[in-house]
């Protein structure tokens, strides 16, 4: 799949390297970890824009070999499992930049205070169901009005319930925006997605599984891409969005939680049948 | 003839386009928009996006081509069949245009560091630029530059050194041509050379650093100049 992205002229701005789309990632299960170096110097080695590589949150080392590579920006991503469940890696320690993934304003001004170069949101990646990544985009947009609003005093019981720095806070609200550069992510799927989440304010895109798992990659990626210059010209959509083929099959994200929710009651039910409260069995 | 009194006719109506496919837009606006009160004649100035090729109008007094990557901009050149308009809007004397960054790369007839085929560019400058001299991202770095052009307008901060922002930046390497003037150099310690970094040819001129991300406006202030003297 990634073969596919670097060897095509999509007019992409940059290249994630992985070995699996987070589709595919998510089907598999397991703990998935950074890619192997061996891939990911031979897309740096295939293309000319700048190409990006995941590390697993808090894993600094991944990250220390990542910069080590060359890569022009690691992605401290929770497509990957998570390495460290309670520290995010000390990006300051970096020459390389980093992204991280955020949900509302608060991810994000810690990502930033930890010295993240980039932000987009955490959406919901491998899934084709947009909902997650509008969901934090418009929940940021939201906390950045407030914020902008208040007054001295609120913004710093503000800051305290977002638990970010004050200072970082007021930049913000001063701004009007993020103080670094805010992509959408996770869940996008068409060239209308790409305008939605363009629309909502954010600066640029990621897509993955939206396009590999669609059944005509190249075409679509194109699109994408353009879509993003011109998302605010439905009639240039309306002809980017034709003839592209099946977009991915995608899950909805209401039923992504019964998946969810199935899987932690059927897990329940065998812990109580065997070593927990075999009493409460009958209540499911 | 106009009613008597209107300040119209003191005002210079300017129109700059800036390409909006990748880059830092919104900071060149900003910048051109301080610039402009630096001018020594009242201007009044509209800045548009130009994103397709009905953009292209002849009315446009001035482009901006930000970086970005120059793969990433060439190949929305081609695709949105823009190409051919903006070769066409550059060719006009009055039409000045300038690029940073991945604009340099754009607008120099020739490139070194090319993978694959190479990428179409709008050719207008007679030089050889090499991407990514410096390297790559994690070799970005800011450094003053030298600014050689003694008639780069002044603006009340000015000295000689200009605060030059590179992110995987390009660089000329040859100058294949006389009438090709050297704004800039930068100065590396460690090699002990002097890189061009800023370069003009007639109403072209290209710096492979970044000013719209500092908040010196003289480079801007420069192109202002251009413009307004293409117009003359």
């Amino acid at each position: 799949m990634t073969e596919k992205l670097v060897n095509g002229t999509f007019k992409a701005c940059a290249v994630m390297a992985l070995e699996r789309v987070p589709a595919d990632i998510r089907r598999d299960g397991g703990v998935a970890r950074m890619t192997d170096p061996k891939k990911i110097k031979e897309i740096i080695a295939a293309v000319t824009i700048p190409v990006m590589a995941k590390a697993r949150i808090g894993h600094f080392a991944e990250a220390q070999i990542l910069e080590s590579l060359g890569v022009d920006m690691v992605d401290e991503s929770e497509v990957l499992t998570p390495a460290d469940e309670h520290n995010h890696i000390d990006k300051h320690q970096f020459k390389v930049p980093f992204v991280c993934g955020a949900r509302d304003l608060g991810e994000a001004l810690r990502r930033i205070s930890e010295g993240a170069a980039m932000i987009r949101t955490k959406g919901h990646a491998g899934t084709g169901d947009v909902a997650e990544a509008v969901r934090h985009a418009r929940t940021i947009n939201k906390q950045i009005k407030m914020a902008k609003v208040m007054d001295h005093t609120e913004i710093y019981a503000y800051a305290k319930e977002l638990r970010v720095p004050v200072e970082l806070l007021k930049q913000t609200a001063e701004l009007g925006r993020l103080p670094v550069v805010n992509f959408a992510a996770g869940g996008l799927a068409t060239p209308a997605d790409v305008s939605l989440l363009m629309q909502l304010g954010v600066d640029g895109v990621f897509v993955g599984s939206g396009i590999f798992k669609s059944s005509n990659p190249p075409a679509r990626a194109v699109a994408m891409a353009q879509a993003v210059t011109h998302y605010k010209e439905p009639h240039i959509l309306a002809e980017l969005s034709s003839d592209l083929g099946e977009a991915m099959f995608g899950i909805p994200h209401s039923e992504q939680k019964d998946v969810n929710s199935a899987k932690i009651a059927e897990k329940q039910r065998i812990w109580d049948s065997t070593l927990g409260d075999p009493s409460k069995i009958k209540a499911t | 003839m106009p009613p008597s009194g209107s300040i119209e006719n003191d005002t210079m109506q300017i129109k700059i386009g800036i390409l909006e496919v990748q880059g830092a837009f919104q900071e060149h606006k900003v910048a051109l928009m301080k610039a402009q009160k630096l001018l020594d004649i009242e201007t009044n100035i509209q800045v548009t996006e130009v994103r397709h090729p009905d953009h292209v109008t002849d009315d446009l007094d001035g482009l901006i081509i930000p970086g970005g990557e120059s793969t990433t901009i060439s190949l929305f050149l081609k695709r949105n069949g823009m190409e051919e308009p903006l070769r066409k809007w550059m060719d006009e004397d009055r039409h000045v245009s300038w690029g940073t960054c991945a604009g340099m790369i754009l607008l120099s007839k020739f490139t070194e560091n090319q993978k694959q085929g190479g990428q179409p560019t709008l050719g207008k400058l007679d030089t050889v630029v090499s991407r990514n001299f410096f390297g790559r991202q994690v070799h970005s770095f800011e450094a003053p530059v030298t600014v050689q052009e003694k008639c780069l307008t002044k603006t009340d901060t000015d000295t000689d050194s200009f605060h030059g922002v590179f992110i995987r930046a390009p660089a000329v390497v040859e100058v294949c041509d006389p009438s090709v003037t050297v704004l800039a150099k930068l100065h590396r310690p460690d090699k002990n050379d002097d890189v061009i970094v800023a370069i003009q040819q007639g109403n072209v001129m290209a710096t492979a650093f970044h000013p719209e991300l500092t908040e010196d406006v003289r480079w801007h202030l420069h192109f202002l100049e251009m413009v307004k003297n293409a117009k003359k």
